[in-house]
């Protein structure tokens, strides 16, 4: 073999491996798909979209401002917000006014969550929102619905948190109660020192009270000397039935807390964490009616201020407004009180005349506890008409003067007519129609109550025979009363001597049996009474 | 692609056997919590009409209950179910042993311990009370390690198959465990141990990042895989095309990412991260829709297998259902239907239909068909599965029901100013009806539960060589 030929073979040999080798390579390439390629574009496309919707918006919400809604909890806050948390109640309530929700509060902001870790705003509405729920409810009511939710709110599906201690409970509440709370302390230098009014929103800027233009042309007829307004009959029938419409809706929802005089001293009024507006300091700085008008159809957030646009359409919402304007301008009395002491006396002859209660001392108990709630603002604690917002008391404002219970005896001639002014309320005056609020067992106990104003002489007349029970009838019969108090306090003393007596005779008795009598004998006590 | 061929040999069989085992090692946990955790449901469901319906303890109370029910279900019953069924699938697709069974064994064994001892956390109160992240850090550890442990054998296994073809199913396989462990670290904020969250809504916009793709990149990648394999196999027909999977495989990857945004969508984040979910999930339909057409094209002429077929109808029942849910998705996440829609029943009706009528009946077809297979053992009771079948199909109807007219009274009400309290009263008859339809899913739970642990129980036949041909429907 040549050299020449060695070489070539070496050559052909090498060529041949070569082609070996770029074979398998072409085969590889050909047959086995790689994952690889595959892999490296699913996750550049998967870091592409990460890096748009989890890096941009950390960066973007990075120093989001707290809002004035937004505060740092605290220590019990803290612990009632893990609570909050561990018990899983974000699954059923959400934490995030949306800009269409309506009468829950203003729409949430950035800026609301930036204390919140985890977050809580929830996905579900299976119970209400409480973004904004803190001071909406008095704190007491938290405590009860958690206890037993259907005790304060009777449809509800929430589970019994009875489980809880009292520290867990009291925790929790401070958490929601402090939820979405506005922080109101404004600085005097915006304000100019005025009572602070938020912005209105655009839809309510152009609301007016169609009520108002008929109230101001009553109040210029006004004829001061002989305390009467110059107007036509229809119209101070109008303006009544207008006034009544706005009283009878003020009674059923607004009493409650502001007061049948609108002074903030309802029954509610002492639960709720935020006092009620005073009505007649509040509505005087309003800056309009669109303005009164905005927060009673949407609520005041963080205040027990319900939207009422949710219940009352937009012409109850002015009706309840213009009436509201009496406790500012005064009541326009347009329709004299004698129609209504005519009303009654025919309530009187036809319907009823007579107590439906025989007039007990409980009777006159809750008639007191009742008159202290609702009437004693206007009448005054010894029903002389004095009241706080009586306009005979200085700082006060409720025209015409209320009634006087002291001096009633023409003013009240018969039951019937008692019972019509409590239940309907006076016309064009602010007395409201009590049907709305109070029950007739009620009424007849508050009546029987305010009776015992009147002068021994008046009720002994015209009351005391309508009462079956010796209390009622007996009520200002003060003379035989102290006869008859001290015949009873005679005998029971005397019945107590004879009592005694016989009882310690029986117990020497035992004692005798019970072998105890020498140490009776030999006792302080035995010796200290042994005269009886 | 058809079919993978079948390769008659004893090393192939043996092969085929050590992924078996960790198949079967997952499905035990699955068929158990299945049962168990649709009980939880049931409580809640009755606790929407009777709520003083057991309140005696704070692990009682809904609040409780409802994480423990959403996490055992979902990481428990249906992610042990489909992880078993890639198990099954992935060796024989590339026609290779299972990388490391052991491992995959191990696998199993911690994240199924994570999930009840997260479970058991979560009632005890110590949760992160994050929507679909409630699971305690440390148990978030352990379902991290495990995803990495399960993607070493997944990724291991398809690197050195032998199949040179790499089929549609073996690349969401491979892709959810490059995926899911970063969505997971990043939705559970493991880096801040104590809360597991951040602060305020940057913490919401990363929870509902992680709370969506725990469908987008975690069940439907599993899910696609699962119906582009069977439905193939159990219809015998190829697949209709390589091009379609492709698009639904970058769409997947690209659009579902980014949806989350829409659970949030009336929340004050920012309006541009709102217009990306939106469009996302409008976008989601390219994937969607090419996997639907695609497995539609692929069944052409072989419907009628759903007649013949329990598991296939179980399996097609879960695959119309997800095709339905996402359409659904997509239109609920438009701001207007969301403004209307949120906050009520109908998005729980939504994640059911989603979570337990798409991938929980397409886990019970897949088990149905599988567990005769990898045991070698006769399926207990065919009649049982036919029964099985009708109720779940009862159940659902009634369930979905219930849901979905409750929130739609609900929020119509509410769009005409009704408030919550106000409404509440008049949802009760479909709270019972909810109730009524899930109770029927429990029992269906509890039907099918029995038939596989009777099948597991049961003696093996005898006259057995090849592992692919014996049970429950014939095979060529």
């Amino acid at each position: 073999m040549s050299e020449l030929e060695k070489k070539l073979e070496e050559e052909l040999e090498k060529l041949e491996k070569a082609i070996k080798r770029e074979l398998k390579i072409i085969e590889k390439k050909a047959h086995h798909d790689n994952l690889f390629p595959l892999m490296a574009a699913g996750l550049a496309v998967f870091f592409l979209m990460v890096s748009m919707v989890v890096a941009a918006p950390y960066m973007f919400l990075l120093d989001v401002p707290p809002s004035d809604r937004a505060h740092e909890y605290t220590e019990l806050e803290t612990e009632g917000r893990s609570l909050y948390m561990s018990l899983g109640c974000f699954y059923c309530h959400s934490q995030q006014v949306r800009l269409s929700d309506w009468g829950i509060g203003n729409a949430s902001l950035e800026g609301d969550y930036v204390y919140d870790s985890p977050h809580a705003l929830g996905t579900e509405r299976t119970g209400p929102d409480l973004a904004q729920i803190g001071g909406m409810r008095p704190t007491v009511w938290h405590y009860l619905h958690y206890r037993d939710p259907r005790s304060v709110s009777p449809g509800s599906v929430m589970p019994n948190f009875d489980f809880l201690s009292d520290h867990e409970i009291e925790a929790l509440t401070a958490y929601v109660q402090h939820l979405g709370q506005e922080n109101l302390e404004v600085d005097d230098s915006i304000t100019g020192g005025e009572s602070y009014h938020p912005d209105v929103p655009p839809e309510y800027v152009n609301a007016s009270n169609p009520f108002s233009p008929l109230m101001m042309q009553i109040i210029a007829s006004y004829d001061a000397e002989n305390d009467v307004y110059n107007v036509d009959a229809s119209i101070a029938d109008q303006w009544a039935t207008i006034f009544n419409s706005g009283k009878e809706i003020y009674t059923q929802r607004c009493l409650a807390c502001h007061g049948c005089s609108g002074n903030a001293q309802g029954p509610y009024a002492r639960h709720v964490v935020t006092q009620p507006a005073n009505l007649n300091a509040r509505i005087s700085t309003f800056p309009g009616d669109y303005y009164h008008i905005w927060r009673v159809a949407e609520g005041v957030p963080g205040t027990a201020m319900p939207a009422w646009g949710l219940s009352l359409n937009d012409t109850e919402i002015r009706l309840v407004a213009i009436y509201e304007m009496s406790f500012v301008l005064g009541s326009v009395r347009t329709i004299s009180g004698d129609i209504s002491d005519a009303e009654g006396d025919d309530y009187a002859m036809n319907v009823l005349n007579e107590p439906g209660i025989s007039g007990t001392a409980q009777d006159f108990e809750n008639g007191k506890a009742i008159y202290a709630l609702y009437c004693a603002q206007c009448h005054g604690d010894s029903g002389q008409g004095d009241g706080p917002a009586s306009v005979t008391t200085s700082g006060g404002y409720i025209t015409p003067e209320p009634a006087n219970f002291t001096e009633s005896g023409s003013d009240f001639p018969n039951y019937g007519r008692w019972v019509w002014k409590v239940k309907e309320g006076v016309e064009t005056t602010n007395m409201p129609p009590w049907k709305w609020a109070l029950t007739d067992e009620e009424i007849y106990q508050v009546i029987f109550y305010e009776q015992s104003f009147s002068t021994p002489e008046d009720y002994n007349a015209k009351w005391a025979t309508q009462y079956s029970d010796a209390f009622g009838s007996n009520l200002k019969t003060v003379t035989t009363g102290g006869i008859g108090l001290n015949i009873a306090a005679t005998t029971s003393i005397l019945a107590g001597i004879v009592l005694w007596n016989l009882q310690y005779r029986k117990l020497l008795k035992i004692l005798d049996q019970n072998k105890l009598k020498k140490l009776w004998y030999m006792s302080p006590f035995r010796r200290r009474f042994y005269w009886i | 692609m058809s079919e993978p061929i079948v390769v008659q040999s004893e090393k192939y069989h043996s092969d085929l056997k050590s992924a078996d085992s960790v198949c079967k090692l997952w499905f035990y946990f699955s068929m158990l919590w299945f049962p168990i955790f649709t009980v939880f449901g049931f409580i809640m469901a009755i606790k929407f009409f009777v709520p003083t319906f057991l309140v005696d303890a704070a692990w009682l109370t809904f609040g409780r209950i409802r994480p423990a029910h959403v996490n055992g279900l979902l990481f428990g019953f249906l992610s042990s179910g489909l992880i078993g069924i890639m198990y099954y699938i992935v060796p024989r697709l590339s026609k290779a042993p299972l990388y490391k069974p052991n491992v995959g064994k191990f696998a199993a064994v911690l994240w199924n311990v994570g999930v009840i001892a997260g479970v058991l956390m979560i009632l005890g109160g110590d949760t992160q009370a994050r929507e679909y992240a409630e699971m305690p850090w440390i148990v978030d550890i352990a379902i991290i390690i495990t995803l990495i442990l399960i993607g070493i054998t997944v990724l291991g296994t398809i690197m050195k198959r032998k199949e040179h073809k790499l089929y549609v199913s073996l690349w969401f396989y491979a892709a959810i465990f490059l995926w899911f462990p970063i969505v997971y670290i990043i939705g559970n904020v493991v880096w801040r141990p104590p809360t597991g969250a951040l602060f305020g809504l940057t913490d919401s916009v990363i929870n509902w990042f992680y709370g969506h793709n725990v469908l987008g990149l975690w069940f439907t990648p599993f899910g696609f895989g699962l119906w582009y394999y069977f439905i193939p196999k159990l219809t015998k027909r190829a697949l209709y095309s390589v091009t379609l999977s492709l698009i639904s495989f970058f769409a997947l990857a690209f659009f579902y990412t980014g949806v989350g945004g829409h659970h949030i969508l009336q929340a004050p984040i920012p309006e541009w991260l709102k217009t990306i979910a939106v469009s996302t999930s409008a976008l989601m339909m390219f994937s969607v829709l090419t996997f639907g057409a695609n497995i539609g094209m692929t069944i052409r002429g072989a419907w009628h297998g759903i007649f013949s077929n329990v598991p296939l109808r179980f399996i097609l029942f879960g695959f119309i259902n997800y095709i339905f849910v996402s359409i659904q998705g997509t239109f609920q996440a438009f701001r207007d239907m969301n403004l209307y829609l949120h906050f009520s029943q109908w998005p729980v009706m939504h994640s059911h239909l989603a979570l337990y009528a798409a991938f929980g009946i397409a886990i019970m077809g897949c088990m149905f068909w599988l567990v005769p297979r990898i045991t070698g053992k006769k399926l207990y009771s065919k009649k049982l599965m036919d029964v099985t079948w009708w109720i779940t199909f009862m159940g659902f109807i009634t369930f979905m029901a219930g849901m979905m007219l409750a929130g739609l009274v609900a929020n119509s009400s509410w769009y005409a100013h009704l408030t919550i309290a106000q409404t509440l009263p008049v949802l009760q008859p479909y709270f019972i009806l909810r109730a009524i339809g899930g109770g029927i899913v429990v029992v269906s739970a509890f039907l099918f539960a029995i038939n596989i642990i009777m099948t597991f129980l049961s003696k093996p036949l005898v006259h057995h060589k090849n592992l692919e041909t014996y049970g429950g429907a014939k095979q060529k």
